[in-house]
């Protein structure tokens, strides 16, 4: 009896060790990341933390010049599993996990945004790619998503 | 039973005051206890009450927030003793004056406390503790003394927040912190740009070192 506790105990301890040192792995939720941008042509208020994706996109085309943060959004997300977001004026962004991190170490994305098709790509974990939709608000202002995943392997 | 050529409904703020035991021990209430029981055993509205009640009780337990301590009442008391003279104005020796005051509070008994009496839960009423000799000298309370149970960041997950509304957040992380960090061009790989109904199809640009993902707008 005494023997057969030890040998469980000693197992489940293996299994525990077993299980944390493990990298995510490909079953593992995914968490998700968006945060919704309106650029504007009036004004010139950047919010501080769009600085960088303000730059890139004022690159592109310099009339936009206000970048709010509408909101942002954190959601689990099994692989093959797909998630809606609400943005604005009820638009909505649809997001599916096509798979975990792969040996690459990239999670497989397929996005589709307000009145647009699915645009399907692997990103790495903890960075964003902007996606500046053809959708304007009610407003005038030009609607951007960007989507962020995590975490992959070791990370 | 129901005395006969008695067909009143017992009030439900009785059942409340028989599930909380009130009548027990107490003398005159026999009749009162009799109804009730005939009461609960022949109307379905009533047990449905009853249950309905003893599920409330158990709702109450299991979520109220601890009891204050002893020593807290007793700071507490020694607070508003310590405070009353300075802020109370000059009492005036009105006989008018006492008899509204007397009028008022028992208004106050008979309106206000005796319902609520019978229709709160025993375990939810708060009875301050008498403390007898204590020796207490100072009257602030401390900071621990007042511990409101707060959740931690990690046992809070913020799913959804307004852009405004971020500085505002006291407990969890955001999902987005400092500065929005922007993929290199190793870092994603685009599989595929299916085109919108119209056959607008987005396009990959790279304003500087990274890359964006452009849909044309008619502005555009």
């Amino acid at each position: 009896m005494g023997v057969n506790l030890r040998f469980l105990a000693s197992l489940g301890l293996l299994l525990s060790i077993a299980a944390h040192s493990m990298p995510c792995d490909k079953g593992a939720n995914i968490k998700v990341t968006l945060v919704v941008i309106l650029a504007s042509e009036e004004g010139n208020t950047v919010d501080k933390r769009l600085k960088q994706i303000a730059g890139e996109i004022q690159k592109l085309n310099p009339n936009l010049k206000s970048f709010v943060l509408k909101a942002m959004f954190d959601k689990s997300v099994a692989p093959g599993a797909k998630v809606v977001f609400d943005l604005v004026d009820k638009k909505k962004a649809q997001i599916v996990v096509r798979h975990g991190a792969d040996d690459g170490n990239k999670v497989g994305l397929a996005v589709t945004a307000p009145e647009q098709a699915e645009i399907v790509y692997s990103t790495v974990c903890g960075k964003f790619l902007p996606i500046v939709t053809r959708y304007e608000t009610k407003s005038g202002n030009r609607l951007i998503l960007a989507i962020r995943v995590q975490p992959c392997k070791g990370e | 039973m129901i005395p006969p050529g008695n067909n009143s409904t017992p009030d439900p703020q009785l059942l409340a005051a028989y599930l909380d035991g009130e009548f027990e021990g107490r003398d005159g209430v026999e009749d009162l206890r009799c109804r009730v029981e005939a009461w609960l055993e022949t109307d379905p509205s009533a047990q449905r009450m009853a249950r309905d009640h003893r599920r409330l009780r158990q709702l109450w337990a299991e979520s109220a927030a601890p009891e204050p301590s002893a020593s807290v009442w007793e700071k507490a008391r020694l607070r508003v003793q310590t405070r009353t003279p300075q802020q109370r104005p000059a009492a005036r020796n009105s006989p008018f004056r006492a008899r509204a005051l007397l009028s008022g509070m028992s208004a106050f008994l008979l309106f206000v406390v005796l319902p609520s009496w019978f229709t709160t839960p025993t375990s939810t009423r708060v009875f301050p503790p008498v403390v007898v000799g204590s020796q207490w000298a100072a009257a602030d309370l401390t900071e621990d003394d007042f511990v409101l149970p707060v959740a931690t960041a990690e046992e809070v997950a913020i799913l959804q927040v307004e852009g405004r509304d971020t500085g505002t957040l006291v407990v969890g992380q955001l999902p987005l912190q400092g500065l929005l960090e922007l993929a290199g061009p190793e870092d994603v790989s685009i599989t595929s740009i299916a085109a919108a109904d119209d056959n607008m199809v987005p396009q990959v640009r790279f304003g500087g070192r990274s890359p964006l993902i452009w849909a044309r707008a008619p502005t555009d």
